[in-house]
């Protein structure tokens, strides 16, 4: 169940492993961006630069996405860009595109 | 329910059907899954005047091959370069030790063959490129890209496209895999999912057979419904599983 002052995230594929985690819960009072929610995550876990790319792609208040990473809530893969809004109580899933074979 | 979308023709199978009828023999091998309700033996003839591009055979992409053979796919052309490695062998289900150092496409023919002797097979030492996926695309009426490239992927996308063909595609890391169809109108183009090569993929992945082979029936599952025209081809969805924790989830692609 979410907390209601947290956003909670799900990593997966090559995110997971670089963060060595699969879930985390990003404290949140209000309503932020997810460039925000990345730039925390890049703090917290500085291994996902591999798959985030450097923490200065998130000073930008606005931007694409790192390619092929899909946002997933509630089943549905968001069109999200950097600026996208989310706030706590939000489920996402970060889903790096994956291409083994 | 159908979706009315998954109901539109491929549109570049042969007209003749008479070309396409089944032998006795055809119809004793596929006699039981003749019997699945919306498939019957017009959808049989339908795998049956079907050629289906797959790009690399290995641990992926040689299970959709044995299972479209087995299930009586007219033509496969089969795109993937290189010789056999030892370390094909935990996942490349048509490489055998004694090919070891042999062309990898030689043994998925040789193994393809012995299943099913009827089965017409283009094979292509070649990975697609920029540089050649027009031309190998041109050849097929649907394709499965089991590609451990992003390069791959992407090129051979852009192609498809310009073809107008399906693209299924497949894909597996560690204990996760990924699954949807590309067919654009009708579905986002690949390039709306994954605009550039993304960083961090590395060549080498963590993998059990068994994940890619999980993964690989589900394509060749999609590829049969898409070309006998039943059932609900995952246009505008993918299919996230995890085996991990044996957790399957469809995920709405806007």
């Amino acid at each position: 169940m979410t907390n209601q002052n947290q956003i909670l995230i799900e990593l997966t594929g090559p995110l997971e492993r670089a963060a060595g985690c699969s879930q985390v819960a990003i404290p949140c009072d209000s309503s932020q961006t997810l460039g925000a929610v990345f730039a925390w995550l890049l703090n917290q876990y500085p291994a996902a630069k591999n798959v985030l790319g450097d923490s200065s792609r998130y000073t930008a208040t606005e931007g694409d996405l790192p390619p092929g990473l899909l946002v997933v809530c509630d089943s549905v893969s968001l069109k999200a860009r950097l600026e996208t809004a989310v706030k706590a109580g939000d489920r996402l899933t970060l889903m790096p595109m994956i291409s083994g074979g | 329910m159908q979706n009315e979308s998954s109901k539109q023709s491929l549109g570049r199978l042969p007209q003749n059907m008479n070309s396409c009828s089944l032998t006795d023999e055809e119809r004793e091998t596929y006699a039981w899954q003749m019997d699945v309700r919306d498939f019957g033996e017009t959808g049989q003839q339908k795998l049956k005047r079907a050629s289906v591009l797959i790009s690399r055979v290995g641990g992926l992409g040689s299970v959709v091959a044995y299972e479209l053979a087995a299930a009586g796919i007219g033509r496969l052309i089969l795109a993937h370069a290189g010789n056999v490695q030892p370390s094909d062998l935990n996942r490349q289900l048509l490489m055998t030790h004694d090919g070891i150092g042999k062309p990898r496409i030689d043994s998925a023919v040789r193994r393809l063959k012995e299943l099913n002797p009827r089965l017409e097979i283009v094979s292509i030492p070649e990975n697609i490129s920029a540089g050649n996926a027009d031309r190998i695309i041109a050849m097929s009426d649907c394709i499965v890209d089991a590609a451990p490239m992003f390069q791959e992927r992407l090129a051979m996308n852009d192609a498809a496209e310009k073809q107008g063909k399906p693209v299924i595609e497949a894909a597996m890391y560690e204990l996760e895999a990924s699954l949807t169809v590309i067919h654009p109108p009708r579905t986002q183009r690949f390039r709306d999912l994954v605009p550039d090569v993304p960083q961090g993929w590395q060549r080498r992945f963590p993998v059990f057979g068994a994940v890619s082979g999980t993964v690989g029936c589900m394509a060749a599952m999609e590829v049969i419904k898409l070309v006998a025209e039943f059932g609900d081809p995952l246009l505008n969805r993918m299919v996230r599983i995890d085996l991990r924790s044996m957790r399957f989830d469809t995920i709405r692609l806007l």
